[in-house]
Order: structure tokens, then C-alpha cells, then sequence
């Protein structure tokens, strides 16, 4: 037998959609503690340290 | 105007394997930007085989020593559509989901630019694009887009799901 899905109240969606809401929130909260965490990061500041050299050289060409 | 992302000129961007999946760049005006496709679990339920294949896509200044707001710089947008593409050869079944930040209320205009970059660049020839909205109790609108490529064999049950979400109809 197929499952029927239950039809669920105004009241009822909207807690889901707030629930949703709420792990989202959260999940930008993480985004930006890894974000901090990444500022100190060694390896990504020599990326973008090596990125930014090669930037000025190539825009010091082109200039 | 759509445009060919390939003839068009980008900047150098590196990716760093961490699970975030991070990409750099550096504009010639030296800001910095961060790319994540983070995993999430939040949007379909952890039963589903699409919450693994589910990443939101995060644009981040990571450091911006003009003091200004970053200018319109048109090697910045092919970057980010160079990288969008670079992270699905690389991940084809991948699921992106944008929410644009809400905090200072400026969430529409974040849409709309993010529509337009996702036009421009002729991402719609190789990818769907599907945008919804949810609302809080306060009625702030929380804008939601999706995105995966038009092969994805997934794509009818993420449409579904997609929209039971954000109906309120799944937790």
C-alpha cells in the first residue's frame, strides 16, 4: 500500500519553515567561524600571498 | 548580453582540498575572495541520498585592503562562473544552494545581482537554476536559490523535495 503523506496546517509548516530557518542561521554562524579560522591558516595566506604576486605581475605587464 | 566564459578574461584562482572545498582568487585591485561549496545537511533530510550531493555556495571577501566597497570588475564575475564550473567537472551530481545573507537586509538586491551573474555567464546552457523564498514569523524573506546540471539524473526528486521544503512540508 502507498504511504499518503499527511497534510500538515498552516501552524504546522510554518514551525518546519522556522526550524529551517534556524538551521540555516546556524549553519552561516559555522561559515563564518571557519572563515575566521582560515585567516590564520598558513597554508590558504601563503595562497593568497602567492596569488597576489602573480597578480602584480601580471597586471604590472599589462598596466 | 550572454557571454562565452571561455574567451573571456579571469583571474588566477587556486583550490584548496579541505572539506569546504575552498578556492582563492585576488583581483588586480589585490581583494581577496573566498569560494566555498560547503556540505550541508540542513535543506533535504539526512535519509536522502541527496543530502551528500548537497553544498552551499559561498562567496566570501576575505580581505579588502581599499577600505572600499569592492568595484564592479568584470574579471571578478567570470572567475566565480569559472570556479562554479571547475567544482562540478569535478563533482557533476552536486547540488549548490545560494541563500543570500539577510542580516543587513539587503537580500534582494543580493538575488538580483546573483541572477544576473548566473545569466550572463550562460550557466543556464549547462545548469538549472530553481529560486524559491521562505518567510520567518516577522516576515523577513529569506531568498533560496538551488542549482545543478541539466544532466543530473537526481533532478526530478530534487525539484520535489526542493519545493517540499521550502512549502513547509519536510523537516
Amino acid at each position: 500500500m502507498e504511504a499518503v503523506e499527511k497534510e500538515l496546517s498552516p501552524e504546522e509548516r510554518q514551525a518546519n519553515i522556522d526550524a529551517l530557518i534556524e538551521k540555516i542561521k546556524a549553519s552561516k554562524k559555522q561559515i563564518k567561524e571557519q572563515i575566521e579560522k582560515d585567516r590564520n591558516n598558513p597554508e590558504i595566506q601563503a595562497i593568497f600571498k602567492r596569488l597576489r604576486e602573480e597578480n602584480e605581475k601580471r597586471f604590472r605587464k599589462t598596466a | 548580453m550572454k557571454k562565452d566564459l571561455e574567451k573571456l578574461p579571469k583571474y588566477t584562482f587556486d583550490n584548496y582540498a579541505d572539506e569546504d572545498n575552498t578556492y582563492f582568487f585576488v583581483t588586480k585591485s589585490q581583494i581577496e575572495y573566498l569560494i566555498k561549496f560547503r556540505q550541508t545537511n540542513y535543506l533535504f533530510s539526512t535519509d536522502s541520498p541527496l543530502n551528500s550531493l548537497t553544498f552551499e555556495f559561498i562567496i566570501e571577501v576575505f580581505s579588502n585592503p581599499t577600505g572600499k566597497n569592492p568595484p564592479l570588475d568584470s574579471l571578478t564575475s567570470a572567475t566565480v562562473a569559472a570556479i562554479f564550473q571547475d567544482f562540478y567537472q569535478r563533482n557533476n551530481h552536486s547540488i549548490s544552494v545560494y541563500i543570500c545573507d539577510s542580516s543587513d537586509s539587503r537580500q534582494a538586491i543580493r538575488q538580483r545581482k546573483f541572477d544576473l551573474w548566473f545569466n550572463m555567464f550562460n550557466l543556464s546552457n549547462g545548469f538549472v537554476k530553481f529560486d524559491l523564498a521562505i518567510k520567518d514569523k516577522e516576515g523577513i524573506i529569506y531568498p533560496i536559490s538551488i542549482m545543478f546540471r541539466t544532466d543530473n539524473p537526481h533532478r526530478l526528486e530534487i525539484i520535489e523535495q526542493f519545493d517540499k521544503v521550502i512549502s513547509g512540508y519536510s523537516k
